[in-house]
């Protein structure tokens, strides 16, 4: 008995352990894409950071400096600036981006002849490349292009601006192209998010003699409030990163005029190889996105609660 | 299951391992047995300028020469990069100035090798010596030279019945007269930043360099400055001086370089500034190509034999831990030969610096060969300067000119602040 017993029970304790591996077992699986994930993103995340407190010229040798660079980003008065450009594209881009996607999509949410092709149009400038995007603005904002042409031709030649050539007017041209560019996703996440709002509710409100001011304000708008959050942050998130199309459109001038912390980083570390300070000015641009998505966050979770 | 997982594991990392030891095994075969292969890290335009020599090189010396080639931003990252992981090809495009990857900062750090030796080393014009030596080492080859010149639309010069001029005064008078005839007398496309330094940098070989020969030392030293030397203020204040008398591009800082060129080449402009390599890219929109462009050096004073020509060096040098530095050496030797330099010059619209070098038979050529032969050339202003900071404060200041939102007063500030940084 116990001769059999003995196998008996292993053959019924060994195959479930085999079936369900434990948790080190599993982690072997996970190796190379941990791996992976440390040597191309941890590592060179940590360096980076360390290199900001540092002389780095992008030489061998680099000494630590504390928080010397820090202290040079403060009196620096293009980097200054430069932070009030990239604070004002991204309160521009979460506040109109957001508002328009949001009417464009409660629009497109109607049963239209047309919602399919439109949809596809909105969408369609966000799956461009960044660079195309920056030339094609660029193409458009010429003295005397197709922007200037269509303001003649509506009698609106008194509006013609330099638009890209102006210290006043050339950020918010960028601004306008960055959002033509992206309300598109804004929109596709609102949409989703409209398709969940249960139908009942609509009817339950229409007996109930609601307008449609109403409805968007009692149903739609709270409904839509996990999407709203998604919206801020990505466009939050994506806008204090933005360099491609401002690089493109106008690399940051007229003087310093579109000049974002984004572009100084590159032009600090690669063009004039002061890694060490660009990494500094990388490393602030850094937190400023880490707290606003985690202002945002406990905003929402804050509101959520109550 | 668990012995299992841990034997295809232990397979797969065997696997990886001996790939790893396969294609290292690979590489360093060819490039052991590589003895005859010259690598390379070069610019797209010294590529296609060099491509022509790559059997001859082979053929005469029993190497290939095996380049990559980058654009030049790009390169300018790639070769910082080898250089730190010590992986940078035998031949590197050096830059001039003080950046990171320019000749002398890297010479100091020790990433390159000495080349006083070389035949080619003695043919280095005095005047640039500076920019590719220290310590009584040569650090660089200089492949050719590029200028900065006043290129010009033959057909509308021919049309509004003006020459290139040869003193201040004539080319205000050709500026005046082009205007008067409904045409943009000089495009300028400030919206890239980059194209407010030709004109200045014209004015400044003649006006600051030629003049002051030590400038450099002395603003080093602190006892002159931007705002202080009278050289400078004269450079901005004609500069200006166009600008106000409507000779250059209206509404010019929402408008690209590649912009001024349509603007040259369709006729609505006259003239265009460019350095001489950039000019293909203007050719390439006239029908008849370099036949239809005209090209002479800008005068900064009203005495011809006082103008001089900013022409500043393209440099190769040799990496401090190249594998084939004998045949990195031979590839210079073999480039310098006097008619292989003007091939490569002709290549790629520069101007042969190596002494003895053969003339390039272009109208590029013999409107800088007077020059060459008077010794009336300087390096780019820029290329002396002690960090990248002054050119960068010059990109965001001077196009400003152009709209009056910033004063000459406030540019050379500007430049003074980003050189004291030193």
């Amino acid at each position: 008995m116990t001769t059999t017993a003995a196998p008996a029970m292993r053959a019924g304790k060994n195959p479930k352990k085999g079936k369900h591996p434990t948790r080190r077992n599993l982690l072997w699986f996970a190796l190379p894409a941990l791996a992976l994930y440390g040597t191309v993103l941890i590592y060179p995340t940590f360096a980076g950071a360390a290199l900001a407190f540092t002389n780095s010229k992008g030489g061998r040798r680099a000494d630590f400096v504390g928080l010397a660079n820090f202290q040079t980003l403060l009196a620096d008065q293009d980097a200054i600036r430069s932070v009030g450009n990239t604070i004002l594209v991204t309160a521009s881009l979460v506040i109109v981006q957001t508002a328009l996607a949001l009417m464009l999509a409660i629009g497109l949410h109607q049963k239209l002849k047309l919602r399919g092709a439109l949809r596809t149009i909105f969408f369609l400038p966000f799956i461009l490349p960044s660079l195309i995007v920056g030339v094609l603005w660029q193409f458009l904002y010429n003295p005397g292009g197709p922007i200037d042409s269509v303001l003649t031709s509506l009698g609106l030649g008194s509006l013609i601006q330099l638009w890209l050539g102006s210290t006043s007017v050339a950020i918010w041209s960028v601004i306008v192209a960055l959002i033509w560019q992206n309300t598109g996703f804004s929109i596709v996440v609102y949409l989703a998010a409209l398709e969940e709002v249960p139908a009942e509710l609509y009817e339950a409100s229409a007996i109930d003699g609601a307008n449609a001011r109403q409805n968007f304000w009692h149903i739609t708008r709270p409904m839509l409030g996990p999407a709203t959050t998604i919206n801020i942050t990505l466009t939050m998130v994506g806008a204090l990163k933005i360099f491609d199309q401002i690089f493109v459109m106008t690399n940051g001038g007229p003087g310093v005029a579109t000049q974002v912390l984004s572009l100084v980083t590159y032009q600090q570390s690669f063009v004039l190889g002061n890694y060490g300070y660009g990494s500094a000015i990388a490393l602030v641009l850094t937190m400023i996105i880490a707290a606003a998505a985690f202002i945002q966050t406990w905003a929402r979770r804050r509101a959520g609660a109550n | 299951m668990l012995s299992l997982t841990r034997r295809q594991f232990g397979a797969t990392a065997v696997g990886v391992l001996a790939t790893a030891l396969t294609v290292t095994g690979c590489s360093s075969s060819s490039s052991g047995g590589g003895i005859k292969q010259v690598t390379a890290l070069i610019t797209q335009e010294q590529g296609a300028g060099m491509k022509p020599f790559y059997d001859g090189f082979g053929a005469s010396t029993g190497y290939e020469f095996k380049p990559t080639t980058s654009e030049v931003n790009a390169l300018v990252e790639q070769l910082r990069i080898q250089i730190n992981s010590g992986t940078a090809p035998d031949v590197v495009r050096a830059s001039l100035g003080s950046l990171t990857v320019g000749v002398l900062p890297l010479a100091k750090e020790g990433a390159l090798a000495d080349l006083t030796d070389q035949p080619w080393a003695k043919n280095i014009p005095e005047s640039y010596r500076a920019l590719l030596a220290s310590d009584g080492k040569i650090w660089a080859y200089p492949t050719s030279g590029q200028a900065i010149l006043m290129f010009y639309n033959k057909a509308v010069f021919a049309q509004v019945g003006v020459k290139a001029p040869t003193t201040w005064s004539d080319f205000l008078t050709v500026c005046q007269t082009l205007k008067d005839a409904g045409k943009i007398p000089v495009a300028q496309g400030l919206g890239t930043p980059s194209m407010s330094q030709f004109i200045p940098y014209m004015l400044a070989a003649s006006l600051v360099s030629a003049r002051e020969p030590d400038i450099d030392a002395k603003m080093k030293a602190g006892t002159t400055s931007f705002a202080k030397d009278p050289g400078w203020n004269e450079v901005f204040t004609k500069y200006k001086t166009l600008m106000d008398k409507g000779y250059i591009t209206p509404n010019s800082l929402g408008v690209t370089l590649d912009g001024a060129m349509k603007q040259t080449a369709s006729g609505a402009a006259a003239m265009i500034p460019l350095v001489s390599t950039n000019s293909p890219a203007l050719f390439a929109s006239f029908p008849n190509k370099a036949d239809d462009v005209g090209v002479f050096a800008l005068p900064a004073t009203d005495k011809a034999d006082e103008t001089y020509v900013p022409i500043s060096p393209e440099l190769l040098a040799l990496n401090a831990k190249a594998k084939n530095p004998a045949g990195a050496k031979a590839w210079f030797q073999y480039l310098a030969d006097p008619t292989r330099t003007a091939d490569y010059a002709k290549a790629t619209s520069s101007i042969p610096i190596l002494t003895g070098s053969n003339a390039v038979s272009t109208e590029l050529g013999a409107v800088v060969k007077p020059f060459i032969a008077n010794q009336h050339f300087t390096p780019f202003p820029n290329h002396r300067w002690v960090n990248g900071d002054t050119q960068q404060a010059f990109f965001k200041t001077a196009p400003l000119l152009a709209s009056g939102e910033i004063t000459i007063a406030k540019v050379l500030a500007a430049l003074d602040a980003a050189y004291s940084k030193g």
